[in-house]
């Protein structure tokens, strides 16, 4: 999405210097045939893209055409096709008269947008609620009994207890740790914090399902009879004289396990945003308090913190909604068992294992509700930081 | 500059996936007969008289020449599998001067039903999801072994009447016959060491819990357990759950516990239940001891039995789990014995898997075709591989003598299964059959709560909570 804003932008531009729009446009207002057309043009874009990927489709997936050609088509039509089709309805509308064309051309970029979000997203979303309230079959309508489901069953109660853990812990571990290595890191010379902040920031280019997949390694557990231990854990654990531990399986620490997991993910996020908050805190306000004879802890206590307090929460929430959302890890490492469920994982078993359409979808809300105010919030702070600029 | 750089490795790689899918064609094979249309003029020719000798003798129905027509089979095995059922019907075909020909599919499941929606289904299909039968009969596509001149009775005989029960439908009429059975009911053990020590396979339950307290008596950990299965954890002891149940409580009753007619937390589930505890619970019965089950993964869990000294002596596994023991393959050192009965009053019984022929044409080609198919005749012939090596399956016939079998192995699954198809006492894993909120949910989470000290009341009951109603 944001790569086609930025084309937007610079289109924009482009058009612009070419026959620059007056920007302090006196004519008449949009009438009916100028609501027409901004309708028109915002369906034109996805419509025409959809024909030309439906005809294109029918003949890239012939079997026996050669893969070679196929394959350059594909590009062709693919990353220059956007392009075109901007470019085409952009020179369109500027042949309109200056009354329509003022009026008419946001709508060319910002239009295909809103018509694709309203398909893929907010369509989805009603229907998702709509589903909700019916059964397991996404027939009829049992109301409020999916949700009633949800609050009673000992199944999503262990969930929801879990997820709530889950956004407490993981987000206070990942940004303190973060935290503590910004401001450390920033103590450093500048090859010493460039080498150490890249070890920290690693695991985030490994994904949720291949990061979990390491852990099992860490976590792995053998039996007496069933060979050495070849987990890490047990590894150390045994070596200093301990019997083997299957930590997966020891309710309520194997949530704590998991979650850990998820902080090794997310910490080097949390450090690299803040490392940057706190290298745009003015030096004359450090130095001015040092001068009063401020000790290094309340120089930070007293004056980094409140002065990052906007990016702290930005990626606080981020981070939360990260938390709400993890599935992946869950499902890899002990796929909800040994009370480790949580909501987004028994919502993916509700709907997709067990066939329960309604309690899946009750569940996905149940999601939504819980994110919507961290994304309020998270849109505010970062309006408000942008006005600031 | 930088721009083409990434634009070329673009196009590199959009053709290294372009390469790499090119070879992933269909999976659907055509195990077209060898020469069809030759052996049918022959056949005809030749001996057109003994041919309808022949294929009265299988049916047990009135007349019915064949040659000359063309029935098709579709059904889920192929490559050796699949060639060893056209194998079969090649010498059908060369006896009767008729054209069975057999495909299979990968896809097999959604195939049947694209070309039953698109109004092109094969004659017969062999379908290993019992639970589809009722949905296409009920739909009116297919044909019911009445309507076709079946006797049910004999049927029942022959294949069990808890087996053929699996294709009655709504209307009370049946629609499938089992041409394939497979046994999950074995128990593992390593036979060098079983034997030095003097140990003899035991017959019944008891003597089999008996056997276990004397391994621990001269110091061995009798039974490796695992349940560890990913997302599937739990479902080997659903299977342990579902072999005592049949040996405690009979078909008929565990009929009922898998439709739901007798409620999950029903007293005949908490006896099973109670009894697999007399070995999960047993004092040094299981590795690692039962809490640790869930931890150890059910293809590793047969690895202890073949260390030396090994650190247990039984495990209950279907037959595939040979695959997965260590290597050298296939274990010398390896052996099974049946699942032993519990109550005296139940004959021995067999829980496994199996395949199931409907019909959707009614020609009398086709139900010739398919009485010939199931009986004993040419499920000999199936059951030898029909000269594919390699290949056995096991018959679904009672009748099928067990001299067909080539190795000993198979030979003994196949006589428990043929007992127990006599006696009426094979069923199918039960929670295959049960709706997926249990079969795949409720029922695991239970068995790992189970092992891991929750009283067995509160698993049934909050297994029971868990079975959609409708």
């Amino acid at each position: 999405m944001a790569d086609i804003v930025d084309e937007e932008a610079s289109e924009v531009e482009k058009a612009a210097e070419a026959r620059p729009i007056n920007p302090i446009y006196k004519g008449p207002g949009p009438n009916f045939l100028t609501q027409l057309m901004r309708i028109g043009v915002s369906l034109a874009v996805p419509l025409i893209a959809f024909g030309i990927l439906y005809w294109a489709g029918t003949v890239l997936l012939d079997e026996n055409a050669n893969r070679l050609v196929v394959v350059v088509m594909a590009l062709i039509i693919g990353v220059l096709g956007v392009f075109a089709l901007f470019y085409g309805m952009n020179w369109l509308t500027m042949r309109l008269p200056e009354r329509y064309r003022h009026f008419v051309l946001p709508f060319v970029f910002v239009g295909p947008a809103i018509v694709l979000l309203t398909i893929f997203l907010v369509y989805p979303t009603v229907v998702t609620f709509k589903l909700s309230f019916q059964n397991a079959q996404g027939e009829g309508f049992v109301w409020l009994d999916n949700y009633i489901d949800i609050f009673t069953d000992s199944g999503t109660l262990e969930a929801l207890r879990n997820s709530v853990l889950w956004v407490i812990i993981v987000p206070a571990l990942a940004v303190s740790i973060g935290l503590g290595f910004a401001v450390l890191a920033d103590k450093l010379g500048s090859k010493g914090e460039a080498f150490s902040k890249s070890f920290i920031f690693m695991p985030m280019a490994i994904s949720f399902v291949g990061a979990s997949i390491v852990w099992r390694f860490i976590y792995n557990f053998r039996p007496e009879g069933f060979g050495e231990q070849i987990g890490l854990l047990n590894g150390i654990w045994t070596a200093i004289g301990n019997e083997p531990v299957a930590w997966l399986l020891q309710e309520p620490w194997n949530n704590f396990y998991l979650m850990v997991i998820l902080v090794w993910l997310q910490v080097g996020f949390a450090m690299v945003i803040l490392s940057a908050g706190i290298k745009s805190v003015p030096d004359d306000i450090l130095e001015a308090a040092r001068i009063d004879g401020a000790k290094e802890f309340q120089v930070f206590w007293r004056i980094i913190i409140p002065s990052i307090s906007s990016t702290l929460v930005v990626v606080l929430t981020t981070i939360i909604i990260t938390v709400w959302k993890v599935f992946d890890i869950v499902y890899v490492m002990t796929s909800g068992e040994f009370g480790t469920s949580v909501v987004a994982e028994r919502m993916v078993t509700e709907f997709f294992t067990f066939g329960n359409e309604g309690a899946g979808a009750a569940l996905a809300v149940v999601l939504l509700v819980a994110i919507t105010p961290l994304m309020v919030l998270n849109v505010r702070r970062f309006q408000a930081q942008e006005a600031q600029r | 500059m930088k721009r083409t750089k990434w634009l070329m490795l673009l196009v590199v790689f959009a053709m290294v996936i372009a390469a790499c899918s090119s070879d992933g064609d269909d999976e659907t094979t055509t195990t077209a007969a060898a020469s069809g249309d030759d052996t049918a003029t022959e056949t005809t020719a030749a001996s057109g008289d003994d041919t309808a000798t022949e294929t009265t003798a299988a049916s047990g129905d009135d007349m019915v020449d064949v040659s000359g027509t063309e029935v098709s089979v579709f059904a889920a095995p192929t490559g050796d599998e699949g060639a060893s059922i056209q194998a079969t019907f090649d010498v059908y075909n060369e006896a009767t001067g008729g054209t069975v020909t057999y495909e299979g599919s990968d896809d097999f499941e959604a195939q049947l039903r694209i070309r039953v929606d698109g109004g092109n289904p094969p004659d017969m299909a062999i379908t290993p999801q019992p639970g589809s039968i009722c949905v296409f009969a009920d739909a009116g596509e297919l044909v019911s072994l009445e309507d076709m001149g079946f006797d049910i009775a004999a049927l029942e005989a022959a294949h069990g009447a808890y087996f053929m029960n699996l294709g009655v439908c709504a209307d009370g009429q049946h629609y499938s016959i089992p041409t394939n059975a497979n046994s999950k009911s074995l128990v593992w053990y390593n036979k060098p060491v079983f034997d030095a020590a003097g140990y003899t396979v035991p017959e019944t339950w008891d003597e089999m819990v008996a056997l276990s307290a004397q391994m621990v008596a001269d110091g061995q950990t009798p039974w490796c357990i695992g349940l560890g299965s990913d997302a599937a954890t739990g479902w080997p002891g659903t299977d342990w759950i579902e072999d005592i149940m049949v040996r405690t409580a009979g078909a008929d009753v565990y009929s009922q516990w898998s439709q739901h007619e007798i409620p999950f937390n029903d007293p005949a589930v908490v006896t099973a239940f109670d009894t697999f505890g007399e070995i999960m619970f047993g004092e040094g019965f299981v590795l690692g001891g039962a809490e640790g089950v869930s931890a150890i993964d059910f293809r590793d869990a047969p690895d202890p039995m073949f260390n030396d000294p090994p650190n247990c002596l039984l495990h209950r596994q279907a037959s595939f789990i040979a695959n997965f023991f260590p290597e050298p393959l296939p274990r010398e050192d390896a052996a099974f014995f049946p699942f032993p009965t519990i109550d005296a009053s139940i004959p021995p019984a067999a829980m496994g898997g199996g395949e199931l022929a409907i019909v959707f044409n009614n020609r009398p080609e086709v139900a010739a075709a398919l009485a010939a198919y199931a009986g004993p005749e040419y499920q000999c012939i199936q059951a030898s591989g029909a000269g594919v090596p390699g290949i056995e399956r096991i018959s679904a016939n009672a009748n099928t003598p067990n001299d067909c079998y080539v190795t000993d192995t198979v030979k003994l699954q196949a006589e428990g299964i043929a007992a127990a198809l006599g006696a009426n006492t094979f069923v199918f894993d039960g929670s295959d059959l049960m709706p997926p909120a249990v079969g795949q949910g409720s029922f695991w989470t239970g068995m790992i709560d189970w092992t891991r000290g929750t009283s067995t009341q509160e698993v049934v009951d909050s297994i029971e909570a868990t079975w959609p109603s409708s």
